[in-house]
């Protein structure tokens, strides 16, 4: 058994538990660090069959996500854009489309390590410390042999799909709400056109009562027919 | 990160040194050069055995030659093709003949040594290198070949006990998709060449670069003129070597040629020799003599009821049929995935699926490949 076979289990059940904390769940930490432990013992073999060894770089985020650190990627979106660039390239060569591969170039990595030290000294001066570190740690793990090839040390699918949503949550969470302020808008339209063809086409035969139109009988709030607010019998 | 002489800043800079330093610069790839020309003295032979059965299926054979001469091979065997219970079997054959096989790995040990599940076995790769062997074997955790990964375990007791499996990591993505076939060639600097292959996406080869100690040091393309697989190669010189594959492409195919110039750093297709393949794999050795032998199904429709040995005197640039080992007059049995040597003694072995039954091992001498009668 090798460093890098317990390397990659290991770094499958911490993925398991960081991916449990994602779901809604008290005390979110503790429960996925505890499931990471079950997962070492458990499905760590599967998922490490399944997502071979993940990068350090991703083993130190779900690391960082037990901590109770989830900001890495949304505090520098330029990154995780750069990571998702340097994917949509990288992955078609090394399996591959043309004759270069690039893939090749991780096994004696000389000549990778110089935009490297770019991307460091990018990260720098974006006074991005976090990452700065990641990606010092993963070429110390590249250096000690946990890696023969120095892609693998700072990339992997799964953090490129991590970096692709890191990008789409804000432009998400934005369409969401104009999704939400839209439906809520056309709602409150059908409503009032709702309430003008009930005036028009059913007429009480005892005078129209005012609280219809912000108060029920025994003073709970009720919706004003599309004024936006909540009305009760009290407040007014 | 206020100043550039920040901690953060000074251990990135720290582990970009250590990076540096670590990384290899192995010096340009040359091949073991091969011995000169010789013809081995041997009159016309041949014999046929079987290897001792001891499942319902073997497939795959490979053979190397031990340091006090035996005749090793491994191969996988179990219920059937990609079943839980397949394991790589190896046996030794002596003058009294082949030892009771015993199990060089299997899907439980290489899981414990990987840590990672494993679903079945395929193809292993035996190669001895001074009182070493190393054995070369897929795995496969999740779905069908293409996910097939290569493990690596060494014996320096004959094969009596084998090292846990330990893991190349030939591809980027979830390092699926790299299996291996045919025997590797040794380079000057003792490391190998390993021929592997890809089915993931497509059909492709690839040449692996493995240190001394069996790290991957580079990888380059095999392409060639239609999908290739399981590329078989065999040194020419120092620089050059040659690599025929087996076709995996659609329709009617035909075996595919390689080649490289520079100690196999990069690879070019080179015109096929008109020699049919039915999607099965073939195996190549350069002999004593300095012929190349070639052992493959001449045939189409992905038929496999026929294995043939062809030579070449040119390194290559012609090949000739030089004997029939098998051939169905029914044309429904399969004779394939044949595996070339030649020992220290100047005998050739040829080993091969025989009906997906068992393993056959047939030993002849060169004076019988060139047609003389026995």
């Amino acid at each position: 058994m090798t460093a890098a076979a317990i390397y990659g289990q290991s770094a499958a059940a911490l993925l398991a538990g960081a991916a449990v904390t994602f779901a809604p769940l008290p005390r979110r930490r503790l429960v996925g660090c505890l499931a990471a432990l079950a997962a070492l013992f458990s499905v760590a073999p599967a998922l490490h069959a399944a997502l071979w060894a993940p990068s350090f770089t991703l083993t130190q985020i779900a690391v960082l996500r037990l901590s109770g650190y989830d900001r890495l990627m949304s505090s520098c979106r330029s990154l995780a854009a750069a990571l998702v660039a340097v994917a949509v390239v990288f992955y078609p060569l090394s399996l591959g489309l043309g004759r270069f591969d690039p893939f090749d170039l991780g096994y004696r990595p000389l000549p990778l390590l110089l935009p490297i030290a770019a991307l460091g000294l990018w990260l720098a001066w974006r006074r991005q410390e976090v990452a700065l570190t990641l990606l010092g740690f993963d070429l110390l793990a590249y250096a000690t042999g946990l890696f023969d090839n120095l892609w693998n040390a700072c990339l992997d699918p799964l953090l490129v799909l991590l970096a692709i949503f890191a990008l789409l949550r804000g432009p998400w969470r934005t369409a969401a709400a104009m999704t939400r302020r839209w439906m809520k808008k056309v709602a409150s339209r059908g409503a009032m056109a709702a309430e003008r063809s009930t005036r028009n086409v059913f007429r009480p035969p005892f005078p129209e009562r005012r609280e219809c139109e912000g108060t029920s009988e025994r003073g709970d709030p009720v919706f004003d027919g599309g004024r936006g607010a909540f009305r009760s019998h009290h407040a007014d | 990160m206020n100043s550039p002489g920040s901690p953060a800043l000074a251990f990135f800079a720290l582990a970009l040194a250590v990076a540096v330093w670590r990384a290899p610069a192995p010096a340009a790839p040359s091949f073991a050069a091969p011995a000169p020309a010789a013809s081995p003295e041997l009159p016309a032979e041949f014999a046929l055995e079987k290897l001792p059965a001891v499942a319902p299926y073997a497939h795959s054979a490979s053979l190397a030659e031990l340091a006090d001469g035996r005749l090793a091979a491994v191969w996988y065997a179990g219920s059937r093709e990609a079943a839980g219970d397949v394991a790589i079997w190896f046996s030794a054959r002596d003058g009294s003949g082949w030892s009771a096989p015993r199990t060089a790995a299997t899907r439980a040990a290489t899981a414990a040594a990987t840590r990672a599940y494993v679903s079945f076995l395929g193809n292993p790769v035996l190669y001895a290198e001074k009182g070493r062997l190393h054995l070369w074997y897929g795995s496969v955790g999740f779905g069908g070949w293409s996910g097939s990964s290569i493990n690596h375990s060494v014996s320096d007791d004959g094969g009596d006990s084998w090292s846990p499996a330990e893991k190349l990591v030939a591809s980027p993505f979830l390092n699926i998709s790299t299996a291996v076939r045919a025997p590797p060639v040794a380079l000057a600097d003792g490391g190998v060449g390993l021929p592997a292959y890809h089915e993931l996406f497509a059909n492709r080869a690839e040449w692996l670069r493995l240190s001394a100690d069996g790290r991957i040091l580079g990888k380059a393309r095999m392409p060639s003129e239609r999908p290739g697989l399981q590329p078989a190669a065999a040194a020419l010189d120092g620089r050059r070597a040659l690599a025929l594959l087996r076709d995996g492409g659609s329709g009617d195919g035909r075996v595919m040629a390689d080649a490289t110039l520079d100690g196999g750093l990069s690879w070019q297709a080179s015109a096929s020799p008109p020699i049919a393949n039915p999607n099965s794999s073939v195996a190549l050795l350069r002999l004593a003599s300095g012929r190349l032998l070639l052992a493959a199904n001449p045939l189409t429709g992905g038929a496999r009821y026929e294995l043939a040995l062809f030579l070449s005197e040119d390194q290559g640039e012609t090949w000739t049929q030089a004997r029939v080992v098998e051939d169905d007059p029914e044309r429904k049995a399969e004779y394939s995935y044949p595996s070339l040597l030649q020992t220290r003694d100047g005998r050739i072995h040829l080993a091969y699926s025989w009906r997906s039954q068992t393993i056959a091992h047939a030993v002849f001498s060169e004076a019988w490949l060139k047609g003389d009668a026995l």
